[in-house]
């Protein structure tokens, strides 16, 4: 797939994806030496299990621009459940949950559960998971050169 | 970045964005004599991060955000309550939010409070408190007045 100008893409967008998506070109494409230009922008639908799917992975040079994401629930577990979001230096910068705690005093111990949060407009390298089994996502492979 | 005028800012948006973006302007761009009411500017604005040292939790008399998505990141869980107070233009509390869950933990013999994400839409503010939330998203405007 080859690179989407930033005027294609903004066509027919509501305005909170047109600001995101200005500024994500505006920090991505501004042509410097830094690793910062768009190559390829893939329009990408995967809905799934989290392990082994490509979002865990961090490759400098490669980036999610996400419409959407919802993490699915349905899991009861003893430790919280979530998402880690990573920049592009692969560092965390954002987290998602969505999850409701009970003592269980049979088990004598924390039981949380996760349900779906559909989580919009923002981007990632990569995410880290914990508990979540399954994710749908919605957007764009971005390629940096 | 230049004003942007209300005709122009709400050529695309939905209902409740329109409703909200022509009561902002009714309020704060009509240029009394002698009032600081008037937009200067209308800056699109994306944020993606961490609360404490961001631009939100500065109050300016002449800032103010028009805000079409705030999500504060969820993910910690804490023996307080996690929530976030706004500020409106005169610097006085306009506002709370917060989305947690909570439940007792024997172990620890304390309350404990669950973050979890929630997307604020449609809203304005000066500045932001908050209280164990670290991490925010912010989609909207910073206005600039006279």
């Amino acid at each position: 797939m080859p690179r989407i100008e930033l005027a294609q893409l903004i066509g027919n967008l509501t305005p909170e994806q047109e600001i995101f998506t200005s500024w994500f070109y505006s920090q991505f494409d501004n042509g410097s030496a830094a690793h910062r230009r768009i190559i390829n922008v893939e329009p990408f639908y995967y809905q799934g299990a989290i392990a082994g799917s490509e979002f865990l992975t961090y490759v400098n040079t490669k980036l999610y621009l996400c419409f959407s994401m919802v993490s699915e629930g349905g899991v009861n577990a003893n430790i919280l459940g979530f998402l880690t979001f990573y920049n592009e230096a692969n560092a965390v910068f954002y987290n998602q949950s969505n999850d409701i705690g009970f003592w269980n005093t049979g088990g004598v111990i924390a039981v949380y559960i996760n349900n779906n949060y559909d989580l919009t407009n923002f981007y990632f390298s990569r995410l880290v998971t914990a508990n979540l089994i399954n994710l749908k996502f919605i957007g764009y492979r971005i390629t940096l050169n | 970045m230049a004003r942007i005028e209300l005709n122009a800012l709400t050529v695309k948006m939905k209902p409740e964005q329109k409703i909200f973006t022509a009561w902002f302007y009714s309020q704060f761009d009509y240029a009394a004599p002698g009032i600081n009411r008037h937009i200067n500017n209308v800056e699109p604005l994306f944020y993606q991060g961490l609360t404490a040292g961001s631009e939100f939790t500065v109050y300016a008399a002449t800032k103010l955000y028009l805000c079409l998505s705030l999500e504060p990141g969820g993910a910690t869980e804490n023996t307080s309550l996690e929530y976030m107070e706004f500020h409106d233009a005169a610097n006085n509390i306009i506002y709370y939010y917060s989305n947690d869950s909570g439940y007792y933990n024997v172990t620890g013999a304390a309350l404990d409070y669950i973050t979890n994400n929630f997307n604020f839409t449609n809203n304005y503010f000066s500045r932001i408190v908050t209280s164990n939330i670290t991490t925010i998203k912010f989609i909207g405007y910073r206005i600039t007045l006279n």
